[in-house]
């Protein structure tokens, strides 16, 4: 599991901690969205999850691995992979099957492996037959795709995903979203971090930042119920969640999570 | 909406061009570099040509692919052409006057056998990068420079630096023309004044271009060092070309050629 | 003063003699003061059809043009591209947003700008002096569209505006655009009809470089079929709506609001029973 203990960080120059005082964990075969509003520190989470950033206070374990071990350091980043908001500032190889082999290459992999490796994460993401394609000319959905396939090629147990639908078109999205279905059905463990409120609805847990600190670690369900803190944590329901909380208003007995709004009309109806 | 080529335009195939190893490749384009510039004589000049004319043919990339880049040098080759035919006082059969200056039988053969020389060199080196993918190029140089980070010099770094251009030419062409585009619609003009006003016009366009260039090397450090990147030295390659019994012959045969020929001609 | 595109074709000229067709006898108008939305996947033909009323393509036939003129005459038209504060260039956000009206020859810049940065719910003395490389991507984002404001142009069109924002910049941008909507004719390309069919007077929908469907927001909404055509989803609060209809609910006016959506639909319910 990635784990948190009262952890801490300031960046250089700055007063305040972006992060205060944070403690949670991941655990294998768990989806859990980071959400908060812009400047909240979940990006700043996000980097402390592989060691990129190391705490000022408290400790990050990943599987017991504190990811301040500098002997540890490609451990950590092989167990924890990180994927990116921008698709096209992940990319580094000419030809998207290079591009794949990164990272095994650089932990000094055999060429038979990598190239198994490369084949299983192509697959795992759906590009196979585009191997020997240029990156420039892919859709916006298929670089985010190769951005994970990258990631994947480390075999990681665990996956953080920085906003990785937010440059992207509903198709790219959808394919994005779909991937991480299948990653958590693998049994890997997510950190997903969005301010789309329908992303959250389908997870595990749903963690919550405001000014660096957790105000929140509960169900979406939970979540949801409390209007107040989806504004402080700068989500917006959708106008269906508000007709459902409308409806409970009245008496009727509704889910909280509503993604198809037959479930309204069924409720009215009974 | 223009479409980006890559660099070097490479031309896909399967020809034994093609197929010979980059390194190979090199060492004969400096072996033909070295005899283009050692002949003195047309003699050696048409060898030369039918070397290259054999090889552009054999490689069976279009001909006309082969002579784009002479299009490129063509001002070049004019002035090569004029530096070393026009003459103050003309020996010879006068050709054709030019104001002041003339040029003679003796000088338009000078001044052509320059212009040819250019031209070989220009097609040969094209040959090069129409039949050479960008990443072969890029392994082949990493794989030449290796031997010079023995003396500290950061081969791998420099390669893997080489690779990232290579890779964003592409798209940071494309972000250029966005940006040309959209300060194009807030009324920006480009063509209107001297050079210095001309120069001038381009600071909305360069400063977002190296605004986003920062913040692009920001975002793909981290991606690099989260994929495990530590420098350029211990990484093993998916497919790495090595050179076989083939390729040295041929690098063999074709180097010991144009050194005999440079030193005969 | 309107805008008219009529009968536009246009197909993208790729290598020799192969072209990628984009869009196909296209024609509508835009007038100053009402918002337009384009819907439609991508690949429709959106984003062509918004350069071709820029008057930066020219279609192969058909024509754009603003009371009988063409339409890439200065300061006819302002477009916003997508990610536009990718863009920003100045020192500090005022000289940024003056860059457009200063290349028009406006008088009044420094007034214009600061209107502009007001329409956009940014206080012009807290961020007239500021770097725009210092700001967050919602107030970037606002700026860059201020920067087209600014030029004052009686058509505005824009690109995906709220594409990759948090909620508090969207709410921002759609307020920003319901103000540029009194004195100018909007066109706004989007993938999400949802988020602007509020705003909305008109809406167009573009399958595969033809028109789909279009017509006033009130008018659309009270028929599935035309979105299934053309392969867009109607918005999840609409077809909610919908469905109840279907189910013999008389919910009257299909409305936007969730919460006059919600008693609506008890208020049926309630009658059928």
């Amino acid at each position: 599991m990635i784990q948190f203990s009262d952890v801490e960080f300031f960046y250089q120059e700055m007063p305040r901690p972006a992060v205060s005082g944070v403690s949670f964990d991941v655990s294998p075969g768990e989806i859990v969205a980071l959400v908060g509003a812009n400047g909240s520190g979940k990006s700043t989470i996000a980097r402390l999850c592989n060691g990129l950033l190391e705490p000022c206070r408290g400790r990050v374990t990943v599987d017991g691995i504190d990811t301040c071990e500098s002997s540890e350091t490609f451990m950590v980043r092989s167990r924890v992979g990180l994927v990116l908001q921008n698709p096209e500032n992940q990319i580094v190889g000419t030809v998207v099957e290079e591009d794949v082999a990164f990272g095994p290459e650089n932990l000094g992999i055999a060429p038979s492996e990598i190239r198994q490796r490369v084949d299983e994460a192509i697959s795992s993401v759906g590009l196979v037959g585009l191997e020997r394609r240029e990156p420039h000319l892919l859709s916006e959905g298929q670089k985010q795709r190769l951005a994970v396939a990258g990631v994947l090629a480390l075999r990681p147990t665990y996956l953080v995903f920085d906003e990785p639908t937010a440059m992207l078109d509903p198709r790219g999205r959808g394919e994005i979203r779909a991937i991480i279905t299948t990653l958590r059905a693998e049994g890997r463990g997510i950190l997903y971090i969005t301010h789309h409120l329908e992303e959250v609805m389908h997870m595990t847990r749903v963690i919550g930042l405001e000014h660096g600190r957790i105000v929140f670690d509960g169900s979406p369900e939970q979540l949801l119920g409390s209007p107040e803190l989806l504004d402080r944590l700068g989500l917006e329901p959708s106008p269906l969640s508000v007709m459902a909380a409308e409806l409970r208003r009245l008496g009727y007995q509704v889910p909280v999570a509503v993604s198809d709004g037959i479930v309204l009309v069924d409720a009215v109806c009974r | 909406m223009r479409i980006p080529t890559t660099f070097g335009q490479y031309v896909e195939g399967s020809s034994p061009v093609h197929k010979l190893d980059a390194k190979a490749k090199m060492g004969l384009v400096v072996a033909v570099t070295v005899a283009l510039f050692s002949v003195n004589r047309f003699a050696g000049l048409a060898v030369l040509a039918v070397f290259v004319a054999g090889s552009v043919t054999l490689s069976r990339v279009p001909w006309g692919y082969a002579l784009r880049g002479i299009r490129a040098v063509s001002f070049i080759l004019l002035v090569t052409l004029l530096v070393h035919a026009l003459r103050w006082n003309p020996v010879g059969p006068v050709l054709v006057h030019i104001g002041p200056l003339a040029i003679d039988a003796d000088g338009l053969k000078t001044g052509l056998f320059f212009a040819l020389r250019i031209m070989l060199l220009v097609i040969g080196t094209s040959l090069l990068t129409l039949t050479t993918t960008p990443l072969q190029l890029t392994d082949a140089l990493e794989r030449l420079m290796r031997p010079l980070s023995r003396v500290g010099f950061p081969a791998g770094d420099v390669a893997m630096m080489l690779s990232v251009a290579l890779r964003f030419i592409p798209t940071t062409a494309e972000e250029a023309d966005k940006i040309i585009v959209a300060q194009s619609a807030r009324g920006a003009r480009f063509d209107e004044g001297g050079l210095l006003r001309r120069a001038r016009a381009y600071v909305p366009v360069l400063v977002p271009l190296f605004v986003n260039l920062f913040r692009r090397a920001e975002d793909l450090a981290t991606a690099m060092e989260s994929r495990c990147y530590h420098g350029g030295e211990g990484r093993t390659r998916l497919s790495e070309s090595h050179m076989c019994t083939h390729d040295w012959t041929v690098l063999g045969c074709g180097v010991a050629a144009l050194l005999a020929l440079a030193v005969w001609m | 003063m309107s805008l008219i595109a009529e009968g536009l074709k246009f197909d993208y000229p790729l290598r020799a003699s192969t072209s990628l067709p984009a869009l196909d006898a296209v024609s509508f108008s835009l007038e100053p003061g009402e918002l337009v939305i384009v819907v439609g996947a991508t690949g429709s033909g959106k984003s062509t059809l918004l350069r071709l009323c820029a008057g930066l393509l020219k279609p192969d036939s058909g024509s754009v043009l603003v009371d009988g003129g063409p339409v890439d005459a200065k300061g006819i038209v302002g477009i916003v591209f997508q990610n536009p504060e990718t863009q920003f260039f100045a020192e500090s956000v005022h000289a940024d947003v003056a860059f457009g009206p200063r290349n028009l020859g406006l008088v009044g810049v420094d007034t214009a700008v600061d209107d502009s940065l007001s329409a956009v719910g940014l206080d012009p003395v807290a961020f007239g002096p500021r770097s725009p490389f210092t700001l967050s991507g919602g107030e970037a984002r606002r700026v860059a569209i201020a920067g087209i404001l600014a030029m004052r142009t009686p058509y505005l069109l824009l690109d995906e505006p709220t594409a990759g924002l948090d909620p508090l910049g969207r709410n921002a941008v759609l307020k920003a655009l319901g103000q540029a909507r009194q004195r100018a004719g909007v066109l706004v390309v989007t993938h999400d009809a949802g988020e602007f069919l509020g705003a909305a007077d008109r809406i167009i929908a573009l399958s595969e470089g033809r028109i789909a469907f279009s017509g006033k927001v009130s008018e659309l909404l009270d028929d599935s079929l035309p979105w299934e055509h053309a392969g867009l989803a109607l918005p999840p609060i609409v077809s909610v709506q919908l469905a109840a209809r279907d189910r013999g609910l008389s919910v009257g006016r299909v409305t936007l609001d969730p919460v006059t959506a919600a008693r609506s639909l008890v208020r049926a319910a309630g009658e059928r029973t």
